[in-house]
């Protein structure tokens, strides 16, 4: 009787720890595809984002005459960073989106200081409002990396931790993704400023 | 002497569990007092006045608007629609940094489904015949995720500098409700599909007139706190004057509380700043 009972106790200690593994295992698997979920819909929004900029750009380069002739180099380094972008797009090659990404932040940076400081390049009445648009652009961009990032961050951390490390490895889960860098001061929004 | 020892093991078993209790307590206590990064909006949500620069009759004015608006586009699509203002006083310009429109956005979570729009206004002191005054220098606005399509940055553009710096020569006071004015217009009729949003700027500015700022100041009143502490006032009188207030305190400290509507934003809106 007293052996019954033993084996009885020993079956339900395993059965228990048994379930105790299976949840934490169903758990932890879950929040890692959870985690990994939303790292795909921020990089789904930056994507967005991105094409919509470009889109962008081949009207902000109509709304400003004389680029070409007398800031040849900042027109080049405008259509050269399109020009990137589609093919990094077309590649589905995130590095060279991201560089696409940071040549454009800096082009239209420095094209912003460009058409304020040369009296031979204007720009006709929508030109202001596109600046609107781009700085717009900007922000939101920078905002979507920031998300990005921080989704990033914080998937990163989970992969690492006990018990989610053994789940990782055991269900394919990536253990380090890359962040979206981008040069110190590339994604500083311009400012429109008024007298 | 069996009995002693139940009753000292009851007695265990209860303190256990008020330690338990006074436990869950105190975390519960500690995860309402978390420090958010941004102050809370105030109990009017659609005017956040912490510079403390508009009247009282603007921020009657804009949380009226801002309830109307949220009332009426409810049973629209893409309705729930909130206009939200708030006001800063920044040491210096640079100070304006520390602000993220994008987190207080979130944080207030403003709109139903994102149908928010949030408008932050900046102002700097500076001492004139040793008077100071609080100048503007910086205006920001954030729209949500689906709002998005309908208020663009370039229309945003239009509306901010028509209105807050515009050529002619406003008081703040109406230059703000001009703004929220062409804000909503720019919301009921693009999206909403309203046929007008009629306003008149000189209604308004009579309005200010007619009802001056009664109290320049959210304090307790000495005078109150006098008669609290006084030896002539009885229990009974003190009681049935605090009560009232205690209860007004519980009630977040106002009758009427607005709150967001849940949404969030992407960073969508526009920057100006003065030079």
């Amino acid at each position: 009787m007293e052996r019954k009972s033993l084996v009885l106790i020993v079956s339900i200690f395993i059965g228990l720890a048994f379930l105790l593994v299976a949840l934490s295992m169903i758990g932890g698997y879950n929040g890692l595809v959870n985690l990994d979920e939303d790292i795909n819909s921020k990089y789904a929004q930056i994507e967005v984002r991105l094409q919509e900029r470009h889109d962008k750009i081949g009207q902000i380069l109509g709304a400003v005459t004389g680029l070409q002739e007398h800031a040849e180099s900042i027109y080049t380094m405008i259509t050269d960073a399109r020009t990137a972008y589609a093919q990094a797009v077309a590649d589905g090659d995130m590095d060279a989106m991201i560089e696409a990404d940071a040549l454009t932040a800096l082009s239209f940076a420095e094209l912003l200081v460009v058409v304020e400081d040369n009296p031979l390049i204007t720009a006709n009445a929508g030109y202001y409002q596109l600046i609107d648009e781009i700085s717009s652009m900007e922000s939101a961009l920078a905002v979507a990396r920031r998300d990005f990032n921080e989704a990033v961050e914080v998937y990163n951390a989970a992969v690492r931790r006990f018990p989610r490390v053994l789940y990782a490895s055991m269900f394919g889960f990536e253990k380090n993704l890359a962040y979206w860098k981008m040069n110190d001061g590339a994604d500083e929004v311009p400012v429109i400023e008024f007298d | 002497m069996a009995q002693m020892k139940s009753l000292s093991l009851n007695l265990i078993k209860k303190k256990k569990l008020f330690n338990l209790i006074l436990f869950v307590l105190l975390l519960f206590v500690l995860s309402a007092c978390q420090k958010d990064e941004y102050p809370r909006p105030t109990n009017a949500y659609y005017i956040n006045d912490f510079a403390n620069i508009l009247y009282e009759a603007t921020r009657d004015s804009i949380r009226r608007e801002g309830e109307r608006l949220y009332d009426l586009s409810q049973d629209e699509t893409d309705g729930g629609s909130q206009l939200v203002i708030a006001t800063f006083e920044v040491e210096t310009a640079a100070d304006v940094a520390n602000y993220d429109k994008t987190d207080l956005y979130r944080q207030w979570r403003i709109g139903d489904d994102d149908m928010g729009v949030l408008v932050i206004l900046f102002f700097v002191p500076f001492v004139e015949d040793e008077i100071t005054y609080l100048e503007l220098v910086e205006t920001q606005i954030e729209v949500g995720y689906r709002m998005e399509q309908y208020l663009t940055p370039s229309q945003l553009g239009v509306i901010i500098d028509s209105t807050l710096y515009s050529d002619e020569d406003y008081e703040l006071d109406i230059a703000v409700m001009h703004m929220v004015y062409e804000l909503l217009s720019a919301i009921y009729m693009d999206i909403y599909d309203y046929e007008s949003f009629d306003y008149d700027l000189e209604v308004f500015e009579q309005y200010l007139i007619d009802n001056p700022d009664t109290s320049s100041s959210d304090e307790i009143p000495m005078g109150w706190i006098i008669f609290l502490i006084s030896p002539y006032a009885t229990w009974g009188e003190r009681l049935s004057t605090v009560l009232p207030f205690l209860f007004f305190l519980l009630l977040g400290g106002g009758i009427v509380k607005n709150v967001g509507g849940g949404g969030s934003s992407g960073g969508m809106g526009i920057f100006r700043r003065r030079r």
